[in-house]
């Protein structure tokens, strides 16, 4: 079954989604921030990571960065709580698999991480 | 060298011939002034004939007086001048060929007909003659003048009047009342003489009157060559009266002198004039001279009116009509000293009311202005709380996206676990009901002080605790502290303080602006102290950062509304001013300390504790 990484500073989100994903059959992984974020993608073959953009310690976007560089082909989605366009146009430039906004749900973005998983990387 | 000797004239002459006395007017002005100089030459050195210098002397008059008349008719023809300075010049210019026209008659009378000068007193000649003093006096009166009203215009009559009751004094001790004594050489001929004084005073108090009501600019231009030329003329007229009551006047003598010296300046008065342009040039030395001697004219007139008095009598004369005028004219002067007192005064009184109005009105024009920029600074720190709002607004959405995600997700999975096995596990409740509760409570806190914040701009002030102040301020900015990593906040605020008097949401933009400042200080990161302890009297509140610092000329406009420091677009230059203000309103202080660039900033405010 897929690897999936959740790197998010909310300590509450990473329990949900620890659960959930896990009751779904993933294997899971949570980082609370970017440092340890990439750590976990180095250390293990994380199939599809979900970065929050904005977190002390690194942010998101310095995180997808570092990703692109030591491991191109993960599939990333960026799950944001503010909306800031400029943060967003460069993930796209990045290449980011989607950009999901807070409030969404585990639903949403369950639907989101199946789809993106069954497309090539 | 003849090219160099060429050069150093033209340079003479750019830097000290004046520009309007150039081409044919310059020329014609040289030849005049060495004319008249050529007849002082032979007024000093001639010796010969009486009748000889009589004639030569009155024909030398003719031409020089011919072009001063000619001169003038060219500022009163030139259509570039204003109409009230052309109309000056024309009776200027008429004056100037009456005076040519006698001068012309008695030359014919005297020199070409041969009557002999001691009966000329009387002559065809002094219509001509007596036309030039109302002519001229016409004129200058026409000169245009700044308008005078009121009180003004009254005190210049009275001054007016008091130059010429003391010129008058003088003239008819000495020139009239012997003119008319009936023992006399024909008395009529003797007044004729007198007359031309008489008209001498009235254009002396004409030209006065100029002097005292401002001339205007184009007025000033020529009025110097116009007061010589006037001077120069009265001069020849009151010697040649003197002679003449005497019985011995002669032509070709100094006293002719004058009249030439006065034609050349009425010409170079035209000159002048001529080049009259509209732009108004400074006052010159001499024209600023003359308006601070126009104040003293009076009363040198009142001392000169008192002299001849006191002159009239040491010498013991007892002609009685000389000093009965002398006397009605130091009777006269005494009254006119006497009105201009009660002019002054009742002005002065007058002016006092004004001021008194005037103070009155700018009281109250402060007081209004005050309230209006009381009013503005209000509607200012509205706006920039507004401005505080739509900041955070990003921040808020930011930190409350996270908590209302997480219940979403929780309850979701909760709803899941539902459908899927028609129950679900108290192990999963127990995980899931705390994370909502928690995410729940966590958005409200946060709009809780967004909308405290956001109330009223009526300051509430109610005794607090600034540790919970500090506290709900940053619940606010987490967000804003969070985004850059690089930025830590030491915060030293102990819960057992004494209690201040304050508004919390006014605090809090206090606080808000200052962090704001001291992370825009820091851009490369570092670390903000917020430490709050008790002095003598209230709390001091210090946000310390090691950022960029201030210069002292920093630090001593820091508190002035729209001063910044920041780069452009990124301060507004209000935040510390508000903070000032609001600090005042609060009866507190605040103070900037700062070691100098490089070596960053310490903002302390001190509130005053809560009474007793």
């Amino acid at each position: 079954m897929a690897c999936l990484l959740l790197v998010d500073d909310n300590a509450d989100f990473r329990t949900v989604f620890q659960r959930k994903f896990t009751e779904l059959g993933y294997q899971v992984m949570t980082a609370p921030d970017g440092v340890r974020g990439l750590q976990a993608v180095l250390d293990t073959p994380v199939d599809l990571a979900v970065l929050d953009l904005k977190m002390a310690y690194r942010d998101g976007l310095e995180t997808l960065r570092l990703i692109r560089s030591v491991k191109p082909v993960t599939r990333v989605i960026i799950l944001s709580a503010l909306v800031d366009e400029a943060a967003e146009r460069e993930a796209r430039a990045l290449g980011v698999s989607a950009i999901l906004h807070k409030p969404i749900g585990i639903k949403n973005l369950a639907e989101t991480i199946r789809q993106t998983l069954a497309e090539a990387p | 060298m003849t090219e160099g000797l060429a050069r150093g004239v033209t340079g003479w002459r750019v830097r000290y011939w004046p520009a309007w006395l150039r081409g044919r007017w310059g020329m014609t002005a040289g030849l005049t002034g060495v004319y008249v100089l050529g007849y002082l030459a032979w007024v000093s050195l001639a010796q010969g004939d009486e009748q000889l210098r009589s004639a030569a002397s009155n024909f030398a008059l003719l031409p020089i007086d011919l072009i001063a008349a000619g001169a003038a008719l060219s500022p009163a023809l030139d259509r570039a001048l204003p109409a009230s300075l052309r109309r000056a010049w024309r009776f200027i210019s008429l004056a100037l060929f009456a005076n040519f026209l006698g001068d012309l008659l008695y030359f014919a009378l005297a020199n070409g007909l041969g009557v002999p000068e001691g009966q000329l007193a009387l002559s065809l000649a002094d219509p001509a003659y007596l036309a030039f003093y109302p002519l001229l006096l016409v004129g200058v009166l026409s000169l245009p003048v700044a308008p005078v009203a009121g009180a003004a215009r009254l005190k210049l009559w009275l001054d007016l009047g008091t130059g010429l009751v003391a010129a008058w004094m003088a003239v008819w001790f000495f020139i009239i009342a012997p003119a008319a004594q009936p023992a006399g050489p024909g008395w009529l001929s003797q007044a004729i003489a007198a007359a031309y004084p008489i008209g001498d005073l009235v254009l002396l108090a004409g030209f006065l009157s100029l002097i005292f009501r401002r001339p205007d600019a184009a007025t000033r231009a020529a009025l110097l060559f116009l007061l010589a030329a006037i001077l120069c003329f009265i001069a020849s007229d009151l010697t040649y009266a003197a002679l003449v009551v005497a019985g011995t006047f002669v032509s070709g003598g100094w006293a002719d002198l004058g009249w030439f010296v006065a034609s050349f300046f009425f010409f170079v008065a035209a000159a002048r004039q001529r080049h009259y342009s509209a732009e108004v040039p400074p006052l010159r030395p001499w024209e600023a001279a003359l308006e601070r001697l126009a104040p003293a004219l009076p009363l040198l007139a009142i001392l000169f009116g008192y002299g001849v008095l006191l002159g009239v009598q040491m010498a013991g004369t007892t002609e009685r009509m000389g000093l009965g005028g002398v006397y009605a004219g130091a009777s006269l002067l005494t009254v006119l000293v006497a009105g201009r007192q009660a002019v002054d005064l009742v002005e002065n009184r007058r002016l006092n009311a004004e001021l008194r109005g005037l103070s009155a009105e700018l009281e109250a024009r402060v007081i209004a202005r005050t309230q209006e920029l009381n009013q503005a600074q209000e509607e200012l720190m509205a706006a920039q709380k507004l401005a505080i709002v739509g900041t955070l607004a990003a921040e808020v959405v930011h930190e409350i996206s996270n908590p209302l995600n997480n219940i979403v997700s929780a309850s979701e999975s909760l709803e899941g676990d539902l459908q899927e096995r028609g129950r679900v596990e108290a192990e999963t409740l127990a995980v899931y009901l705390p994370i909502m509760s928690r995410s729940a409570w966590h958005a409200s806190r946060i709009l809780q002080s967004l909308r405290s914040f956001s109330r009223g701009q009526t300051p509430e002030l109610a005794p607090q605790n600034l540790a919970g102040v500090v506290q709900d301020t940053l619940i606010l900015l987490a967000p804003r502290l969070k985004k850059s990593g690089q930025l830590r906040l030491a915060v030293d605020v102990p819960d057992d303080l004494p209690r201040v008097v304050c508004d919390r949401n006014q605090i809090a933009q206090v606080l808000i602006n200052l962090i704001n400042n001291a992370q825009d200080a820091m851009p490369a990161g570092g670390r903000i102290s917020l430490r709050a302890r008790a002095v003598a009297g209230g709390v001091a509140l210090e946000v310390q950062d090691e950022g960029l610092g201030l210069t002292e000329a920093e630090q001593a406009r820091l508190f002035t509304a729209f001063y910044t420091t920041k780069p452009i677009g990124q301060g507004s230059g209000l935040g510390l001013s508000i903070v000032e203000r609001i600090v005042r309103a609060h009866r507190g202080s605040v103070r900037v300390f700062s070691q100098g660039p490089g070596h960053g900033s310490t903002f302390t405010i001190v509130l005053p504790a809560e009474a007793g």
